[in-house]
């Protein structure tokens, strides 16, 4: 009896140890190419990769979804969820590709100007299946800064305020200037 | 389905995917407020608009009321959404003595158990009613 239940305990770790080490080895690496476009439509966009690593030596996995909170400037923007299945082989990398539309009213909300810098913060999991349909779930955290793209519109409209400015700014002196 | 425009099948229908910042803001014999978001997914092609919210709230397996007001949310293609669910009420319960101990329950420290049961109802194009019947717990703990 004492015989068994020593094996069973050895099983038990020896399993332990083989799930640890597959958790271990499939991981999260980091998040490329994080950016803001299109600020001046009412849904900006937001795009980025997620990269993953599979070290384990001969076992495919499969994507099975990626859910995202997307936190800018400390502002919930929603959440990113895709169930895309992508192949994730042995020994190789995965870039996972990410689009999410941000509202522009959230966004920017009643600021005069458009901020020049946002910070950014995704948090969330992707899960990982196998052959035998074991799920390996990976947690993402990733914060940066970043500064939004500029289009030619925005700059044609930042270039009009100017003016709009400038003119008023006259305005206002010359009818100083006609009341003295 | 496919003929109005509709890209999505039968079987891939807008769905639920998670409840996200579940917050007990008042738990007291006066008064009860509990805030949530639901997430869903909307897989069809096309803008949506939320018509109907019927959600039944239940605290440690305890019927407390039902969500049923909703802001306008806009439903925007193929992408994730999120409704707010506000529970708010006045003298909510009669169980004084239950809800008492759920209140120093969660100041000692221990979570309480938040379950969310019932389903929205939107509208496709304007007109094409989808029902999502959802059902999700959380546990919320105020540290």
């Amino acid at each position: 009896m004492k015989k068994y239940f020593v094996c069973l305990l050895l099983l038990l770790i020896v399993l332990s140890c083989k799930n640890s080490s597959d958790k271990d080895l499939l991981s999260y690496k980091n998040v490329y190419g994080l950016s803001i476009e299109d600020l001046d439509k009412k849904r900006a966009l937001l795009s980025a990769e997620i990269a993953f690593a599979n070290k384990t030596e001969s076992k495919d996995y499969k994507l099975k979804e990626v859910n995202i909170d997307i936190i800018v400037d400390g502002i919930d923007m929603g959440t990113y969820y895709s169930r895309d299945i992508m192949d994730f082989r042995s020994q190789s990398q995965l870039k996972v590709p990410m689009k999410h539309g941000l509202d522009q009213g959230k966004l920017i909300g009643q600021k005069e100007k458009l901020p020049t810098s946002f910070v950014v913060q995704v948090k969330g999991k992707a899960s990982f299946v196998d052959i035998h349909g074991k799920v390996v779930s990976v947690s993402i955290e990733h914060k940066e800064t970043v500064r939004p793209a500029t289009t030619r519109r925005q700059k044609r409209r930042e270039k009009r305020k100017e003016r709009r400015m400038m003119k008023q700014e006259r305005k206002i002196v010359n009818e100083k200037g006609s009341n003295q | 389905m496919q003929s109005i425009g509709l890209q999505a099948k039968d079987s891939d229908l807008p769905y639920f995917i998670k409840m996200k910042g579940t917050k007990v803001m008042s738990l007291s014999p006066k008064k009860l407020e509990v805030f949530s978001t639901a997430v869903f997914f909307n897989t069809y092609n096309n803008r949506a608009k939320i018509t109907e919210v019927d959600i039944d709230l239940f605290l440690d397996n305890r019927y407390i009321g039902k969500v049923t007001n909703h802001v306008d949310v806009l439903v925007h293609k193929r992408s994730t959404f999120d409704v707010p669910l506000i529970y708010s009420k006045e003298s909510p319960i009669s169980d004084i003595g239950g809800l008492l101990w759920k209140g120093g329950r969660l100041i000692a420290g221990k979570d309480i158990k938040v379950r969310y049961i019932g389903y929205i109802k939107m509208k496709v194009i304007g007109f094409i009613p989808i029902k999502i019947k959802f059902e999700d717990e959380v546990y919320y703990s105020l540290y």
